[in-house]
């Protein structure tokens, strides 16, 4: 197991490294890349120079990385005048502070709807979530959010607001302001659940018709005990990597999420950067890379946990026994 | 020895498909004595798998019981609702299946799922189930049973999986075993392996087994009777030296004729034709348009059971006192000269 | 047991050839099969019927109503903007009735009440006492009300005849008229009188006519019917049955024709990454090897790109046209077919048919086109009808989120974005688009799974 992981990391990073430099250079090469003089021209030679802007791209590549290393520098940005890495980081937790309830409850409200589902198919309760999910899956998210927002707020008036609270209204106000997180919260939340009930619900089904489910039966266990100990062990097994990989996304703010509930988080800025003109090019560089280096640990947590759910991968010699 | 421990009298099952009504069962009845090896052979879709389910309550959703009834331990096992039913299974009735290795539950250690089976039916504690399950594994012949314990199916072979699946049905000490098509699946060699194995255990425990097979040559060795159906329907019963050497319907005979014989260098006799759609039950024998030995009234009745002896049955108008002699097929001719000869 | 014992006789001789009896059931062909369980299927059947109407719509829908004033004429067909939907039939049952709720001020209101313009404009909410006395007691603390107006006859009073401006531009001395008056000529004058689009004259001014001393040079100060002049029909008749939007453009041609474009977008997106990936894919798939290895990292570090990442650096680098949308969606797009082709021509390659198909002969891309190719046939199909609402859903969130903003086309997204904006005053611009898009998607949605369900038989009775 050890060296089958050892080099599918190595593998990763190579991979990583490589789409990095491509977003780099590609970057480099937009014509409105370098930053007309402004401010205080002293300084601005100093900017030059410290991110190596006469020099070819794949030196200042390495003196990025350098930058970021020793001093911990991603690039300045002009728009919000400061380093982009400072920005940026700062933001993090606004965005993590809205996405991680809504995904930690709809993992047991989403395998719970599956199984549910499942255990009871082509009855009107599996109807009736058939319809629901494919609705959900089916219409943008967005627009989703935005009908909610509309209806709940607009029309009925039972939520005290269609955005959330700005950090002044939560010291004015925390109460109120608390309770405005409590739409976006449960409407994340139900978006998040039909994806995962239809994997769960079909998966159940699968299991259910297979052979080792009649082993159990004419072992004497009631269907109920079969379909707990055994399909239903069998069928979540294969999400339990992507649930761990989700965990690490909750990181990365939700661009539509943050606009329409207006958060201040990592997702906004890549809208302001993009909308910037110039574009705030050294922003949409640090946003890449970052959001690449989060795909990075999302995959190798995955290939963990792989290991550790899938006993045949774990035990055997890397491959999936079919 | 030889009260009767199960009884299917009539038994007649149907499935709703979206072709129609299929009749995969039509009036089958047969007794299961206690210590015996009864042996059901047939074609697929003969309705051997469909009876095996319906004694042991496990038949798909879209199926329909049309009449007959199973009895045991003076109960109807038809009209046993489900809440009851699981009682009976691992703990009385137990089966075996063909593929051993989906059978299995394949990311759980195989010494569990034996274990589960002490847990949840005889109430055992975890701990002495597991020493038990162990107990079993080596009696069932996988060695180094304590390690093994934790190993899952894909670290068996076929054979070994098996063997597990087998100390699974008997973990609850069931008194009847019924295995469905147990060595299709597995080598030649290990075969043998298997059917000794299942042999020797019903000495041990006094099983009474229900062996399903579409292998003659497996029967041989494995069967105290034989029970012969074709279209949902007993054909021929009875003892095995009494199928085997003095067969009595002409399906039996296509039967033993298509059977590759070392021995012999006769022409193999494929039997021509498939059998039919039990959709469309065909009227008349259903054997009758791939029956060599066809008589007019073939298409017309269905022949009843005929007594051959008192434990030798045969549904052919060829034994109706008035009809023709027909002439043994080469085949079986061969059998019987070889007799002495093949008796182990 | 009776039986007729002269029956008892053989009917075959020894040698006997049994054929095989004909099948009882009907014999069908697969699609013929997959055509019969897709019907019964009635979500995914209903599902069809309705893409079949979208996609009629599509091709119909913008060619519908031959209204082209916010193109030809911008400018004027501002003064339409903001117009609620009207349908025929359904507004005798009072919705889409083409009416709205205004708030303004008593005067005006009161104004509209007693003029002959104003006929019909106010529908309700406006007391009955003040149309006679404005200065009634019970209303003197008001000096606004809220009152639904027919937006239509609203909208040609406040174009044509009297602006909302018109009190408090009295009260601060300017001209109250100004916004809705034109000043004509003779000729212009007399042109507008035949065709029937002056109201009346508010004044008739003459000055001197350099040209000729003799003749003074008249202008005629009016005020014209607008519906009448750039529409052609008063507004009782007009009819815009999703509204119009903040600069006059019909909803519904905008909508359909967002929809055409996003629509022939996803076909070409679809059908590029399925040549592009299907070919790359079988090739490589087929000839395994090196190549296999070589396409492997190279899938995994193009995989690895966000879609995002690359819309945007496209979209700054090249502009906002349309291929340029194109090239983002199939730079990593071809990636799904490459891997059903891939692996398609895996499962097939060493299959007994194909070697056998060797043995005779049959060249290598005989092979992958006639004999591993339709089997895939299903998969193919499945998969690309549930590649295009994949691609609507993208396409509308990115251009909901301003990435994507076609220069001269119409996005729904967009459409969507701008009703969001407006969704408490107008929520109809919103809710258009949006019940477009929700029924788009999950009929294609609904479409794609019964396809699915269907071309793939191993389903068929499971319960």
């Amino acid at each position: 197991m050890a060296p089958y992981l050892l080099k599918r990391l190595g593998l990763m990073m190579i991979t990583f490294v490589i789409t990095v430099f491509l977003f780099f250079t590609f970057i480099k090469l937009m014509p409105d890349q370098y930053l007309d003089p402004f401010g205080d021209p002293a300084w601005y030679e100093a900017l030059k120079a410290k991110e190596g802007w006469d020099l070819p791209i794949p030196v200042q590549f390495w003196i990025w990385i350098r930058n970021i290393f020793t001093e911990g520098s991603f690039g300045f940005s002009r728009n919000k005048a400061t380093d982009v890495g400072f920005y940026y980081f700062s933001k993090i937790p606004a965005s993590i502070q809205i996405n991680v309830i809504p995904y930690f409850l709809s993992i047991p409200i989403g395998i719970g709807v599956g199984v549910l589902a499942a255990l009871y198919k082509n009855k009107w309760i599996d109807n009736i979530i058939s319809v629901g999910i494919m609705v959900f899956i089916s219409i943008p998210y967005f627009v989703i959010i935005v009908l909610a927002q509309y209806f709940l707020y607009f029309e009925l008036n039972i939520v005290p607001s269609h955005v959330v609270a700005t950090a002044s209204q939560f010291s004015e106000d925390f109460w109120w302001s608390l309770s405005t997180y409590i739409m976006p919260i449960v409407l994340l939340t139900i978006v998040a659940v039909p994806g995962l009930a239809r994997s769960v619900r079909a998966e159940l089904t699968e299991q259910l018709t297979q052979d080792y489910m009649l082993l159990a039966r004419s072992k004497g266990l009631t269907q109920r005990q079969a379909t707990f100990r055994h399909a239903l062990k069998n069928a979540i097994v294969p999400f339990l990597p992507g649930i761990f990989i989700g965990i690490i996304g909750i990181i990365n703010g939700g661009l539509i999420t943050e606009r329409l509930f207006r958060v201040d988080g990592t997702g906004r800025i890549y809208l302001d950067a993009f909308n910037a003109v110039p574009p705030d090019y050294a922003m949409l560089m640090l946003i890449n890379a970052f959001g690449q280096f989060v795909g990075l640990l999302a995959s190798i947590v995955g290939d963990v946990s792989y290991t550790i759910f899938d006993p045949r991968i774990r035990v055997g010699s890397g491959k999936i026994a079919s | 020895m030889s009260e009767k421990i199960l009884e299917v009298k009539d038994l007649a099952i149907s499935f709703k498909t979206q072709y129609g009504i299929l009749h995969a069962i039509r009036g089958v009845s047969f007794d299961l004595k206690r210590g015996e090896t009864l042996a059901i052979v047939g074609e697929s879709g003969s309705g051997k798998s469909v009876t095996s389910r319906a004694i042991i309550g496990l038949l798909a959703g879209n199926s329909i019981y049309e009449n007959g009834e199973i009895i045991y331990q003076n109960r109807d096992l038809t009209k046993l609702p489900e809440e009851l039913f699981h009682e009976i299974r691992g703990s009385r009735i137990s089966m075996i299946f063909q593929d051993p290795m989906s059978s299995l539950n394949p990311i759980q250690p195989v010494g569990q799922q034996i274990a589960e089976s002490l847990i949840f039916k005889s109430g055992m504690p975890k701990d002495l189930a597991q020493k038990r399950a162990v107990e079993l594994m080596t009696q069932v012949g996988i060695a180094n049973a304590e390690k093994r314990y934790f190993q899952f199916p894909f670290q068996f072979s076929g054979g070994m999986r098996q063997r597990i699946v087998i100390s699974i049905a008997l973990a609850n000490n069931a008194e009847i075993l019924i295995c469905d098509e147990p060595t299709t699946a597995l080598d030649v060699t290990i075969q043998g392996q298997i059917l000794e194995l299942i042999n020797q255990l019903k000495v041990e425990r006094n099983l009474s087994v229900i062996f399903i097979t579409h292998d003659l040559g497996v029967v041989a060795n494995m069967a105290d009777r034989i029970a012969v159906m074709y279209a949902g329907k007993i054909v021929e019963i009875g003892k095995a030296e009494e199928v085997f050497y003095n067969p009595k319907h002409p399906y039996t005979w296509a039967l033993l004729s298509s059977m590759p014989n070392l021995a012999t260098s006769n022409r193999l006799d494929a039997i021509p034709g498939t059998p039919p759609n039990m959709t469309f039950p065909p009227k008349g024998d259903p054997f009758a348009e791939r029956n060599k030995f066809a008589m007019e009234i073939d298409f017309e009745q269905e022949p009843p059971l005929f007594k051959v002896s008192e434990t030798h049955y045969a549904a052919t108008w060829l034994l109706h006192p008035d009809a023709p002699k027909v002439p043994l097929p080469e085949a079986v001719i061969t059998l019987q000269k070889n007799r002495g000869k093949i008796n182990k | 047991m009776n039986i007729d014992k002269s029956k008892l006789v053989l009917l075959h001789s020894k040698n006997i050839q049994l054929a095989d009896k004909p099948l009882k059931t009907k014999e069908i062909g697969y699609y013929k099969d997959s055509w019969n369980r897709f019907k019964k299927n009635k979500g995914a059947l209903s599902a069809f019927y309705i893409i079949l109407g979208i996609l009629f719509l599509v091709v119909v829908g913008p060619s519908m109503k031959s209204y082209d004033l916010s193109r030809s004429r911008p400018d004027e067909a501002f003064r339409f903007g903001y117009l609620e939907p009207k349908i025929p039939i359904l507004e005798n049952f009072g919705i889409f009735d083409g009416t709205r709720s205004v708030t303004a001020g008593k005067r005006f209101l009161h104004a509209i009440a007693n003029s002959p313009f104003g006929e019909g404009v106010i529908v309700s909410g406006f007391p009955e006492e003040l149309v006679d006395d404005i200065n009634h007691p019970n209303w003197i603390n008001v000096s606004e009300l809220t009152v639904k107006v027919d937006s239509y006859r609203y909208t040609n009073y406040i174009q044509s005849y009297m602006p909302g401006t018109y009190f408090s531009d009295i009260d601060q001395g300017k001209d109250p008229l100004a916004a809705v008056t034109q000043t004509l000529t003779r000729d212009q004058f007399e042109q507008y009188l035949s065709q029937n689009y002056i109201i009346d004259i508010i004044e008739i001014i003459e000055s001197n006519n350099p040209n000729n001393p003799d003749e003074a040079f008249i202008q005629y100060k009016v005020r014209v019917d607008r519906f009448r002049m750039f529409l052609g029909t008063s507004p009782d008749d007009t009819y815009f049955w999703f509204g119009t939007t903040r600069v006059g453009q019909d909803l519904f041609t905008e909508l359909w024709s967002g929809a055409r474009i996003s629509l022939i977008m996803a076909l070409l997106v679809v059908v590029i990454n399925a040549v592009i990936g299907l070919t790359i894919g079988s090739i490589v798939g087929y000839y395994g090897g090196i190549l296999d290895l070589l396409f492997d990292r190279f899938v995994e570090i193009v995989a690895s790109i966000p879609f995002l990442s690359v819309l945007t650096l496209l979209t700054l680098r090249f502009g906002n046209e349309l291929w340029v949308i194109i090239f983002a969606f199939t730079a990593t797009g071809w990636l799904g077919s490459y891997g059903t082709g891939r692996l398609q021509f895996y499962r097939f390659k060493n299959r007994e048919y194909v070697l056998a198909a060797r043995t005779l002969g049959a060249s290598d891309l005989r092979i992958m086109f006639k004999h591993i190719l339709p089997n895939t046939l299903g998969l193919i199909v499945t998969s690309y009808a549930l590649a295009i609402p994949a691609f609507v859903f993208t396409e509308a969130s990115f251009s909901f989120l301003g990435i994507i903003n076609y220069q001269n086309a119409i996005s729904v997204g967009l459409l969507i974005d701008q009703g969001q904006q407006e969704m408490q005053t107008y929520p109809y611009l919103l809710l258009f688009p949006a019940l477009y898009i929700a029924i788009l998607m999950t009929s294609f949605n609904l479409f794609g799974n019964g396809l699915r369900d269907a071309f793939n038989p191993s389903l068929r009775g499971v319960e």
